[in-house]
Formats: C-alpha cells, structure tokens, sequence
C-alpha cells in the first residue's frame, strides 16, 4: 500500500492551515476537539479519501466563490431599471451564447479531472496494500457493537463488544453482518463508511497509523437510540495488543469468595441474556460480558464503566438510555443483590 | 402531418367584434355560488390556489417540525424530545417537505399558470385536476392521520427496511406511510397525465414546440418523469404493505433482502428530487427575463439541459447506495455518471447569469429570489458533486454535509424559486400586488436565516456528525455550530412569516396590478388579473417565444396576435393543435363542475382507510363504489358532444 500511504499524510498535513482561512472553521477551535472529524485522519484506508476530501473542497469553494461573484457582477454591473418605467425597456443585447459555451468548456474538464481522481482515490482505498494481520467480525444490534476477534495462525477465537482492539500500523480485516436492521459501520479517522446488512457479508478493512483512541458511531438510522450506538477502536502497539489479546482469548477465571454471592445471582438474573466465558451465563441477547470490567465505557460507550454508572446502569437501564433493550433489575436486585451483582461485574478484569 | 378535423371552422375576431362575447362565456364558464364553487369545481384556477395553499400549509407543518428538531439539537444531551418523539418528527419533516409540498406546490404553480401561459382555457382534464387535487388533500391528511396520537412513520423519508419491517416496527405508523404514499402516487400520476396532455393538445394557435415557456418544459419533463418513477415507489411501498400484514416476504431474507427496497425506492427517490427542482428552475427561467428585460439566454440549451437533467438522473440512483457493499465498479460507474449531471445544471447557470449580464436588471423581490436561487443551487451543486465522489461520499455519507447539501439544492432550488415564482404570478393571481418592501425584508431574513442554518451543516459534517440522531454529547466540536443553525433556523422561519404576513395583507390592501405589472413576455400578461374564468375571450395566436415583446424587439416582421382570435363560444371550448407545431387541429370541450371527483377521491381514500384497518369488505365495497363512480364520470355527457351521433367517413 504504499502509494497511497505515502502520498497523502503530508499533503494533508500541509492543507491544514487552510482550514484557519474558511471563516466558519474559526467557530470551531481546532480540530483536535473533535474526534469524529475526517478533517485530517489517521491511517491509510482514509488518508488519499481526506487528500481528495480537500482538493474537492477547495474546487468546490472556487467554483462558488467565482460563480457567485460572477452573479454579483451581473447585477450590479448596470444601473438598476425601475418600474414602473422599466416595463418600455426591452432589448436582447450582447453575446450572452458565449457564456454557455466559456462555461461549459471550462467546467467539463475540471469535472472529468475530477472524477478521474475519485476512480483513483477509491482504488487506493478498496484494499489494504499488504496482509491483514486479523480478522475482526462486527456484528450490528439495536443498539450495540458484538466483534467476534479471529486468529486463523492462531486458531483462536472470542467475543466482545463495543470497544475494538487493534495493533496500530497493521492493515485488519472486517467482516460486517447485522443481527437485525441496517447500521453502518465508520470510524472517521480511520476509514469511510461501510453498511452492516442483515443477510449480507460485507467486507473493508481499517489501520490505524498511530497509537490511541478512535471514535466511531452507527451511521445509518437504526432506530430508538441510533444516537446513542457508539464505538470506540483503541489502537495498542504490539506488545501491548499482544498482551490484551492473551488476555482476553482467555474465558473468565475464577473469582474472589467476596463476589460468589453477585456471581450466583447474576447467573440467575443476568445469564439469560448475557455471556461470561468460563462461567453459566451463555445468553447471546446482550452483549458478551467476559473481562467487561477492562473495558472504558458501558452502554455502547455512552457512560464511563465507574462503579456508580454501571450502578444504575444495572438498575435502571431504560432510564439512562431510553428505549434499549435491558429491562431495569431494580425490582429483581433489591438493595444488597444489586450491590453484589456490581461487585461481581467489576471483578471481571 | 395530422389532418386538420375542425368540425367547424371558427371565426377569427377581436372581442369587440362579436356582440356579447365576454357576457356569453362569463355565463357559461362563471362558476356557480357557494360551497359547490369549491367541491365542485374544475377551473385550473381554483384548483391551482387550492393546490398552492394546500402545498403552503404542509410546508408551514414540516417547518415547525424542523424547528422543534432544532430547538431540540440546540444543546448536547437535551431530553426535550424522547428518542421516539424526534424519530417520528424527522420522518414526519421529511415527507412533508419532499411528499406533500414540494412537488405539490410546483403542480400548483403550473396549474395555475400553464392554460393561461399557453393561451388555453383551462387543463386538457378539468375533472381529472379536481380528482388529483381531493387525492393529494387526503392522502395528506391520511398520512398526518396518526400524527396526534404519537404513532407517526419513525424510519426516515426512505424507509428501509428492515427497520421499517413488522418485526422492528409494529405499530401502525409504517403501514400508514406505505398506503399514503400509494394514495399520493395515484395523485401524481393523475397530474402528470394532465400536464402531459394539456403539452400535447392545448397550446395556442402557432405555439411549436420551440416557442413553449421554460416552466412548460420544466414541468412536463417532470411529468414525464413521473409516470416512469411512480410505479416503483408505489410498488415498493405496496409490497411493504403485503409484506408487514400478509406475510409475503419480498424484502426478508426468503425473498428479495434489505438492499432490494433501497435499489426500488431510489430508483424512484433519486429521479423524484430532480422533478421537484425542474419545474421550479422553470420559474426562474421565465421569470428572470423579465426582470432583466431581455428573453432568456440560451433558450434551446435550457430546455435541453432540462431534459438531459431528467435522463441522466434516471442513472444515478445507486450514488444512495455507495456504503451499502455494492462492487466498486458499480459505484465508479454511478459516481462517473452522477457528476456528469453537474453539466446540463452548468448550462443553466450560465444561461441565467448571461441573462442577468446582457440585460438590465430590474431589482425586484421575485428577481432577489431567483438569483438567490442561482446563487443556492451552486453551492448545492459542487457539494453534490463531492457526495457523487465514491470513497468521499463513505466519509460524507449520512453526516450533516448531506443534510447541508440536500437543503441547498431543495430550499435552494424549490422554496426561492416558488417564492419568487408567487412573488411574480401574485399579481396575476389576485389582482393586487405583494408589497415590495416587505418583500424584501422577507428576502433577506430568509435569505440569510437560510445560509446561517444550513451553511454551518457542512462543517458539522466534516466534523463528523451523523444524521437522524436524538442527541449528542459534548465535546465533539458540534457544540457552538448546532446553537448557531438553530438560531439561523428561526430566522428563516421569521423570513416565511413575513412573506405570508405579506400575501395576507396584500390580498385586501396591495397596490391594485392591472394585467402586465412587470411588462412580461408570454400570453398570461395580455389577460385581465384576476383573469376571466374563461381566461381569454378569443383563443390568441402566437408567431415567438414572448408574444408581448414583439414589438420592443422588433427581430422580424412576424407578429403574435393577441388583441384578435378564434371566437369559441359555442359552449366551454379552447383551441386543441398538433403536438410539434401547434396548428389549429380541433376544437376541445370543457367540462362543467361536478361533485364526480371529489365523490372518487373520498371513496379511493376509503379504500386505503379500510386496508389500513384489514377491512377487506370495505375496501371490496369502496371498489364497486369507485366502478360507479367512474361511471358515472364517464357517462356521455351532451356539453363535451359525447352525445352527438358519430360521423363516420
């Protein structure tokens, strides 16, 4: 890959300080405090997309600024007429062809030019320019990420949800399925959209060029909380991916005495729906909670995984995410249960 | 070459020639008095202000939709509306505006205008036209039906599926938006019929093909674009029908899949965008000219950029489709294809601005809102050829920046143009001119309240944020711009309060018009305003585009004449002529006022309600009532000769 990797870090680099000239980038205080922004990205399945993104931009801003200066010209080039006076004044003057045919001539072949670079732009990003390393499975639910991690070296297998973990500079395979209606699948430093359809296998692939986290969302309407379906993609160097990796393709260990009783009751109350490997809750409704306690965000990444948002996330689901399909354990976890159930879940390291 | 079957040859006179000519067709076409003027009616004219107003309220519902959406978007994390509320709001915003008032507002207009642009009496079909206006009316209201009770559609204008399947969306919301939109189809396509038709048959004496009004083209090119489209999208939403209630499973994995709805409804959807633009480019077509004193430059490119438009949108519709896993050949291809469109609308922008260059403007409010237009329709433009750029569009896709660009293109390219479009044909209309001053206020409040709501749409875009979502967080960088589109909301909403505090106001006390205000160009400025109900006294004859400018140009020795013509008065009659030429061919009937239509209309939309209820009896019974109403429509009647021995030779 190559090419395109190489070629399209910088120039964008370069064009960045463009966007301190477009005025309405000034309400924005950067673009580092925007994490969703495909201003500027970081691996190479989006970098030639962001390099066009901006050459398009700028052709675009051109077009407009020139045409509309041009109308303005146009208008205010001649003394306006009044009416009720104007309605005597009546001539076809001027070579007003001429401007259909100056116009044509000079925007067909900006707007060829225009789609030979998206045909080349788009080839550059179809597929990663060497091997992927893994395989990630993602599969869309209302409104959840499952990932299904896949070493075929390895032969290893297991599931999570919502966060994604990669080693950072190594092209990774996705495959996008849905449980139940259409999502789509983008993390916007990363790479463009690609639609989860029930039914249908599709395929992209994703690098991130450096260490860190990566944003994304569910971008196609999915229902109640589409807002509310996001994704958080942590790019490790190797040794660390390495060492989640080891520990994660583990099922869970054995836990303290102190949460046995929070264990009881989760297989109880929570096994129906929800998975812990190496445990009895095998439900597949909800998302896989083996080592969930690692994990940084609870509800598809919408609160942070501490001790009083899990709390009341167990309790009350409904109420701080309206719509979502865990019904509130309040009622089946009155006080001490509710606290032991949370001990357990912590526990899941 | 058609043979000329003039069953008798009428008299070629001025009005003041014939004794009582303007008593005898007020008698015969003035309407009768009271609710029956209304119920009954089939002047082009009624329906066409009934068809505008209707467009209008729907608009100021899916307007104060949007701003409730935006009031709820101002802040991150609001919990003014609940997830379910919003989703309902943004769907129920989306079909008014695309569905129920923009292609409707834009029928409306021609409606109005095109008998008396094309020198005619009325539409080729009187009754047809009050048939698809009581369609329109209730297919609206039966989509508004479930609005009060919080079940509204909740799955997007485009309603895919499987999220707008049974198994994900029980409630009767879906079901109500399927058989609405197969109600509205049978509306639209009533009308197209009509236009097409009225294109083919009742132009003026010497008006060819090449002498037609731009809104002519634009709307027929529209028309015929929707008997082509309109049958998938009612096919897609019928089978959805029979797919959520019968199980048919066209769109579940047994049959057809998810991605099948999306290939039916846009190959409806994309073309459907372009029929609500080009009409309204129609309007600015003419228009503009007369306000830059100089016919239209370019007029062959024009109406062949319009065409062309219409054609090539037929091609594109998969450029909806870009993420959905298609082959990246297919989507190169649509790509290609979707930025080729950018040519024809090239054509037209030049054009208009070569108009404006050559000619000497003349500042009015509809000029301001048709080049405002120009100016909106650009930068709607190159952020379309942005989207149609394949690995671009992954990135763009489903963000604001769509929002942005389809707000440009349909306020850009529908709501200016109709504003100014009403600004210009006011006048005509009523009698009475709208102030110009308030006008103007109007303009810029909308103008501006426009660009500071949908300009800042693009950068939240780029910055990530996807449509159809409820809330967000803070910390996003979407903060500041989404309290700034609010507040640019609200003025343009200050702006449309204005005008129609505007059109109120002139009705009673505007400046009283007389027939040509502005000194335009084509036949609708020779009548009186308000027109006659026949329109014309005597049907004109037409030797040029602009029949009223003949002599201020003064390019030959052929002249239009206006002042003399064929005396029709024989009954409600108007002038039929060829296709491509416009001769004199036959002499057509119009009918009377009936109640037939708006019986019809009641009873297809009985047949619609007993489906939603599964009350097949009814709906079997709504049927035989439509049998014998048609009937009963089609019974020979002795005012349209349908009751006259045939001569057979």
């Amino acid at each position: 890959m190559s090419r395109s990797q190489r070629g399209a870090a910088e120039p964008v680099t370069r064009l960045m300080p463009l966007a301190g000239t477009v005025p309405l980038a000034a309400l924005v205080s950067g673009c580092s405090a925007s994490p969703m922004s495909y201003l500027s990205t970081e691996g190479p399945a989006a970098d030639p997309v962001t390099l066009m993104g901006w050459g398009f931009t700028a052709i675009a801003a051109a077009t407009t600024l020139i045409i509309s200066g041009l109308l303005l010209w146009a208008v205010v080039r001649h003394r306006p007429l009044r009416l009720p006076e104007a309605r005597e004044t009546m001539e076809r003057g001027g070579n007003g062809l001429k401007w259909i045919y100056v116009g044509t001539l000079v925007s067909t072949p900006v707007l060829f030019g225009m789609a030979v670079w998206m045909v080349a732009a788009t080839a550059a990003v179809i597929a990663p320019g060497r091997p992927t390393a893994l395989t990630i499975q993602v599969i869309g639910h209302q409104w959840w990420w499952e990932l299904r991690y896949l070493d075929h070296q390895k032969n290893q297998s297991f599931i999570g949800a919502n966060e994604i973990h990669v080693p950072a500079g190594v092209p990774v395979k996705l495959e996008l399925m849905s449980a139940d209606v259409i999502h789509s699948f983008w993390i916007p430093k990363l790479s463009g959209k690609m639609d989860l359809v029930p039914g249908q296998l599709n395929e992209t692939w994703i690098e991130a060029s450096h260490e860190g986290e990566y944003r994304g969302q569910c971008a196609e309407f999915c229902g109640a909380q589409h807002a509310n379906m996001v994704l958080l993609l942590v790019a490790d160097n190797a040794a660390a991916f390495e060492a989640w990796w080891n520990a994660h393709a583990q099922p869970q260990g054995q836990v303290a005495d102190a949460v046995s009783h929070g264990r009881d009751l989760f297989m109880k109350h929570c096994g129906e729906c929800h998975t812990v490997d190496g445990t009895a809750a095998k439900g597949k409704d909800g998302p896989n909670l083996t080592h969930v306690a690692s994990r940084r965000k609870i509800g598809a990444n919408i609160y942070p995984n501490k001790r009083g948002h899990l709390g009341g996330w167990i309790a009350d689901a409904p109420t701080m995410k309206p719509r979502v399909r865990m019904p509130a354990m309040a009622e089946k976890l009155p006080g001490g249960d509710l606290i032991a159930v949370l001990d357990y879940v912590q526990s899941l390291h | 070459m058609q043979t000329p079957r003039l069953e008798r040859v009428p008299r070629f006179a001025s009005p003041q020639d014939v004794a009582g000519l303007e008593a005898r067709l007020e008698r015969l076409f003035e309407p009768t008095h009271g609710l029956r003027a209304w119920l009954g009616t089939v002047d082009h004219k009624k329906l066409g202000v009934l068809y505008i107003v209707t467009a209008f309220v729907f608009l100021l519902a899916g307007g104060i939709e949007a701003l409730v959406l935006r009031v709820q978007l101002a802040f991150p994390s609001q919990r003014l509306l609940s997830p379910e509320a919003y989703n309902q709001l943004f769907t129920m915003h989306g079909m008014t505006m695309i569905f129920l008032y923009s292609l409707p507002v834009l029928s409306g207009i021609a409606i109005y205008v095109w008998p008396l642009m094309l020198g005619a009496r009325d539409l080729a079909f009187p009754r047809l036209n009050a048939l698809t206006y009581w369609t329109y009316l209730f297919s609206g209201l039966f989509l508004y039906s479930t609005l009060p009770i919080g079940l509204s559609p909740n799955a997007g204008w485009f309603n895919y599926v499987p999220l707008s399947a049974q198994p994900y969306n029980p409630g009767p919301g879906i079901d109500v938006f399927a058989l609405g939109m197969v109600l509205l189809g049978f509306s639209t396509t009533g009308s197209s019929i009509n236009f097409i038709a009225t294109l083919a048959r009742l132009r003026a004496p010497g008006m060819s093909i090449n002498r037609m009004p731009i809104l002519v083209w634009g709307t027929v090119t529209a028309s015929v674009g929707n008997l082509f489209m309109l049958p998938a999208v009612s096919l897609c939403f019928f089978l959805l029908h029979l797919d959520r209630n019968y199980g048919m499973h066209v769109y579940s994995g047994y049959g057809g899949g998810p991605l099948l709805w999306q290939h039916i409804f846009w190959f409806f959807g994309h073309p459907w965008v372009y029929a609500l633009v080009l009409p309204a480019m129609g309007i600015a077509s003419d228009g503009l000219p007369t306000f830059c004193r100089r016919p239209l430059v370019g007029y062959t490119f024009v109406a062949l950029s319009t065409v062309a438009t219409m054609m090539i949108g037929y091609g594109v519709w998969t450029h909806h489709m870009f993420a959905t896993g298609l082959s990246p050949m297919a989507n190169s291809l649509i790509g290609a294809a979707s930025i080729t469109i950018a040519i024809p609308s090239a054509i037209g922008v030049f054009a208009w601005i070569a108009t404006i260059w050559t000619g000497r403007p003349v500042i009015t409010t509809a000029f301001l809102h048709f080049a405002a237009m120009i100016f909106l329709f650009v930068a709607g433009g190159v952020t379309g050829v942005m989207t149609a750029a394949v690995a671009l569009d992954w990135q763009l896709h489903d963000t604001y920046f769509v929002v942005a660009h389809l707000h440009y293109v349909l306020l850009g390219i529908n709501l200016f143009p109709v504003l100014g479009g009403i600004y210009y044909w006011f006048p005509k209309m009523s009698g009475r001119m709208l102030d110009e001053t308030l006008g103007k206020i109007g303009f810029w409040l909308s103008f501006i309240g426009f660009n500071i709501a949908f300009f800042p749409m693009h950068l939240l875009g780029l910055l990530g944020m996807p449509r159809r979502i409820y809330t967000y967080e803070t910390g996003l960088g979407w903060d500041r711009i989404n309290l700034v589109i609010t507040v640019g909301a609200f003025l343009l909403a200050l702006g449309i309060a204005v005008f129609l505090f505007n059109v109120a106001r002139s009705l009673r006390h505007g400046r009283v018009a007389g027939n040509d205000p502005w000194g335009g160009g084509s036949l609708e400025w020779s009548t009186t305003s308000p027109p006659p109900a026949y329109n014309f006294a005597v049907i004109p004859f037409v030797a040029s585009r602009h029949p009223l400018w003949e002599n201020a140009l003064d390019e030959g020795p052929q002249r239009s004449v206006v002042r003399r013509g064929f005396v029709l008065d024989a009954g409600k009659e108007t002038a039929g002529t060829t296709l491509l030429d416009g001769m004199p061919y036959t002499i057509v009937r119009i009918a009377d006022e009936t109640y037939v239509p708006l019986a019809l209309a009641v009873a297809i939309t009985l047949f619609f309600v007993a489906l939603l209820f599964k009350a097949l009896w009814i709906a079997a019974a709504c049927i035989i009532a439509m049998i014998a109403l048609t009937g009963a429509w089609m019974w020979p009647r002795a005012e349209l000769g349908q009751r006259r021995a045939v001569r057979h030779e």
